[in-house]
């Protein structure tokens, strides 16, 4: 294989699945969840009221647990769902991280706002508060929307490339392509690649005013972290390719589509694979009204019909925004856990609103 | 300073701000502890807590007298010297 090849040696993954490849393997392989319903439980999302419509908390969450209550009340609930999904991919190491590995080794996130749910909060507060020292300032770092990347950065130590991509549904794949650039050029060793996005009825409203989503589905939350590194001797995946384009958004989903069946090809042509070897298709728009049929076009013109199976995780995920093409690539590798005996190769495409378009070629280790 | 005259209840409720600030247990907090060496609290901190004594208690601590807390007398006194000001309107 080419220099061009980075492997995918682990995986961490949380979503409404639980936590693990393997919850997302079993959940994914029994199909569409129940329908979503209000989240509640001691680690589901407070604040305001979510809209009836329901939506998907992260299972089995537990963060009290997982990384300890001590500082927990000051990061947000997307600084948690990111250390937990590095934390689980570091696990998978062979062993704890050495001092001489730290500099060498990075965290790169996709996001959509950063935790939506801490900016509203912070920023409704600056307003409705009686003094200044009523906003509390530590919950200011959490408005940022490299938050989460520093915060999981120093819980682990990590002190390689640290950089966090805002891009909406295609923020994963911008992020797997950063990453993915920074081990081609020597720039890290190992990097904790992937994106998390928070549920929270501030965005659930947005979702259900914008009557943005597929009747169905609702959203969702979750994450998912891939460990990267330059030639592995055993990796669970071979990223071959990930190219990004971009449309004019005026032009609406179709131009994007249009793009996007650009990128597909652009994509496959760099991976040096034959669309005819290609086994699944895990797509990012199948909750997004209007967006589902824009990506469907785009991969029947590429494959010049049906083509290959697709892999949607959104019916079991929920639409999970900026962790949603991160999650697509966790659901490709919990599926290539078991089953799917055929397939070698499978893409990872996203498209959003803003006009980005992207495709990841991934070959099964 | 001035001699400190706060209630049993009012002192428990200054000590459960504090400890769910600094996210450690009530107990944990005696008379002697220093507040950032034994809990690595920072002045951030301390402001989150005088905040907490104006929200939940009503004692408003002027704006030039916060002051980094350290230790619970201090925040006991600081405390008493508002919550009786607000009391006796001066």
């Amino acid at each position: 294989m080419s220099v061009t090849a980075i492997d995918v040696v682990g995986c961490g993954v949380v979503s409404p699945a639980g936590v693990g490849l393997d919850a997302l393997a079993e959940a994914l392989g029994r199909g569409a969840a129940a329908p979503p319903a209000a989240p509640e439980g001691p680690d589901a999302p407070g604040g305001e009221a979510f809209p009836g419509s329901g939506a998907r908390a992260v299972t089995d969450f537990r963060p009290a647990e997982r990384l300890g209550k001590r500082g927990l009340s000051r990061l947000s609930r997307t600084d948690q769902l990111a250390m937990v999904a590095c934390g689980q991919a570091l696990e998978l190491l062979d062993r704890p991280l050495t001092d001489e590995e730290r500099p060498r080794t990075g965290i790169v996130l996709g996001t959509g706002a950063g935790s939506v749910r801490r900016w509203a909060e912070f920023t409704r507060d600056t307003f409705v508060q009686e003094r200044p020292y009523m906003v509390n300032p530590s919950h200011f770092p959490g408005t940022l929307m490299n938050a989460a990347a520093g915060q999981t950065a120093i819980r682990f130590g990590i002190t390689g490339v640290n950089a966090t991509l805002a891009g909406g549904p295609v923020a994963g794949l911008a992020a797997l392509r950063y990453a993915r650039n920074s081990l081609l050029n020597d720039h890290a060793d190992l990097i904790l690649a992937g994106g998390v996005e928070e549920l929270s009825a501030q965005t659930a409203w947005a979702w259900e005013r914008t009557a943005g989503l597929l009747p169905g589905n609702g959203v969702g939350e979750g994450g998912a972290i891939a460990l990267l590194r330059r030639g592995a001797e055993r990796p669970l995946a071979r990223l071959l390719a990930c190219e990004l384009g971009f449309a004019d958004p005026a032009d609406g989903p179709s131009g994007v589509g249009r793009r996007l069946a650009e990128a597909v090809r652009d994509a496959l042509k760099a991976g040096e694979v034959d669309p005819a070897d290609v086994g699944v298709v895990a797509v990012g728009g199948a909750a997004r009204r209007g967006w589902s049929a824009a990506e469907e076009r785009a991969l029947r013109e590429v494959f010049e019909g049906a083509g290959p199976e697709r892999l949607r995780v959104q019916p079991v995920l929920g639409e999970t925004h900026s962790a949603s093409a991160s999650l697509q690539l966790a659901g490709l590798l919990a599926r290539w856990r078991g089953g799917a005996p055929g397939e070698r190769v499978g893409l990872v495409t996203a498209l959003g609103p803003d006009g980005q378009a992207g495709c990841l070629v991934v070959l099964r280790g | 300073m001035t001699e400190i005259t706060l209630s049993a209840e009012l002192r428990d409720k200054v000590r459960a701000i504090i400890a769910d600030v600094l996210e450690v247990d009530a107990d944990a907090i005696t008379e002697e502890s220093s507040f950032s060496e034994d809990f690595e609290a920072d002045s951030i901190m301390s402001i989150e807590i005088f905040s907490r004594f104006e929200r939940d208690l009503g004692i408003v601590v002027p704006q030039d007298r916060l002051t980094d807390l350290d230790d619970l007398p201090t925040a006991y006194a600081i405390a008493a010297e508002h919550a009786v000001q607000e009391v006796t309107g001066v």
